[in-house]
């Protein structure tokens, strides 16, 4: 659909007839024209308003009002308030050198480091306000970022509108690695409450922790000596005791089928032997020796006995001892309860692995601990 | 403007003594399309009158106005009484 620039004209004379013939007669296209008495409103292309002026001269005809509509309005609207027009410019212009600099710099995750610290580095690498975003190397930003800084161990680079976007992600404090004068968790569970009394926590309240994790770190003075860490914590405590049963084992059951051999010698010399090899597949061999102290001769009698065993394949009923098994597990987890703890709950849970049934009795108590 | 016979003519393969040196199409009596007129000749809002190759038209009515007016093309939008070729 052709948008048109149209100019509405409001005419008065006597031959208006005449006049709107010469019109078209000149190819000029004429729209919603009414005729009311002695005046004519009409409309016209805003190209052809030049050319409809002058016939009017011609035909002597007044043309009482004339009015810009649509895109002819809007032109007008332009070209006569010179403030809009200049507004709309230095908009449009501000607009495109945006798209080509960065106006701010602006970075995200760092808790350790410094964000002026970086801003610094990017300035030295002529990164800042203004830059162009063309001159900007996200890859090679990345990269240099991972290198100068330690504590980086991601880091994203992207221009998002005016704006340069430095995602960063620190390196974790590796929580196992204990020092002389830190306090160290020796159980798993929650913390409720922490309270340092020396040192510097590197966990908080509602953190989950594991055996051996770090809980509070000791100081290091300027002068290079250490303080003991201290702290009072409160935890919930995950008391765990952990049984697995195959549900098939294989058992060697004697069938009571037995060979026997002897062997008589004297001196280390064999007197007598039916020793044979044994003609059972599997078997439990017994040797006993008799020396013959009081006789005469030192005789040494060897008796050897070989008992057939066969292979028995012994289904476990895990469902069928559960009660048992639960109380037994049970009882082993609470023989691992420390003086002064409070069971605040108890539970179990079974879990199937191929043919290996795990139970596990959690309990879960509340503990005072002192670190000193 | 769109030349509706001229389309027509060429959509359907008539033949030009099919048609007249002019043309007229009532649109449920709201609004008339006229091709082949030769000028404006009486213009206000209850009637508006064209010269044609052998006479004239005339289209009566209420609250007339020319919604479209070309070299030899009109449309004529109104209540729309009368349309008559003298």
């Amino acid at each position: 659909m052709k948008i048109k620039s149209l100019i509405f004209l409001k005419i008065k004379a006597l031959n208006q007839e005449k006049f709107f013939n010469k019109l078209t007669d000149n190819g000029i296209e004429v729209f919603n024209l009414k005729r009311s008495s002695q005046t004519t409103n009409f409309e016209i292309e805003a190209k052809n308003l030049s050319k409809v002026k002058s016939f009017a001269k011609q035909f002597g005809i007044e043309i009482l009002k004339k009015k810009s509509i649509n895109l002819a309005k809007l032109k007008e609207l332009f070209f006569t308030r010179l403030g809009i027009f200049f507004a709309l410019l230095l908009t449009i212009m501000l607009a495109v050198i945006s798209n080509f600099f960065v106006f701010q710099i602006s970075i995200n995750g760092c808790k350790k480091l410094n964000k002026t610290e970086i801003v610094s580095y990017l300035e030295s690498q002529n990164i800042s306000f203004l830059t162009k975003k063309s001159a900007i190397n996200s890859s090679k930003i990345e990269l240099d970022l991972l290198e100068k800084f330690n504590q980086i161990s991601m880091v994203s680079v992207s221009t998002k509108g005016l704006s340069l976007v430095i995602n960063i992600k620190e390196k974790s404090e590796d929580l196992t690695e204990k020092k002389n004068f830190d306090v160290v968790s020796n159980f798993n569970g929650r913390i409720i409450s922490l309270e340092v009394i020396a040192g510097e926590s590197v966990v908080s309240k509602g953190d989950i922790v594991k055996n051996g994790q770090v809980l509070v770190r000791g100081i290091t003075n300027d002068n290079g000596s250490q303080i003991q860490a201290k702290a009072r914590i409160k935890a919930e405590v995950w008391v765990a005791e952990t049984q697995n049963f195959a549900q098939k084992t294989i058992e060697m059951v004697k069938t009571g089928n037995k060979q026997t051999f002897r062997e008589i010698s004297i001196w280390g010399l064999t007197l007598f032997s039916n020793v044979n090899s044994c003609k059972y597949e599997n078997f439990d061999k017994k040797i006993v020796e008799i020396k013959k102290q009081n006789a005469i001769l030192p005789l040494k009698i060897t008796n050897y006995s070989f008992e057939e065993l066969e292979k028995r394949e012994i289904i476990f009923d895990f469902e069928k001892n559960k009660e048992q098994l639960v109380n037994d597990c049970q009882q082993i987890a609470l023989q691992k309860l420390e003086k002064n703890d409070i069971i605040k709950e108890e539970k179990y849970s079974v879990s199937t692995v191929g043919e290996i049934t795990n139970l596990t009795y959690l309990i879960t108590v509340e503990r005072d601990i002192l670190w000193s | 403007m769109f030349n509706y016979f001229s389309e027509l003519k060429e959509k359907f393969k008539i033949p030009n003594n099919y048609f007249n040196s002019y043309n007229v199409v009532n649109i449920g009596g709201n609004l008339v399309y006229i091709e082949g007129h030769k000028g404006l000749l009486i213009l206000s809002d209850t009637l508006v009158s064209f010269k044609l190759k052998n006479g004239r038209i005339e289209v009566k009515g209420n609250d007339l106005k020319l919604k479209d007016l070309s070299q030899n093309t009109v449309v004529i939008q109104g209540k729309i009484y009368k349309t008559e070729v003298f």
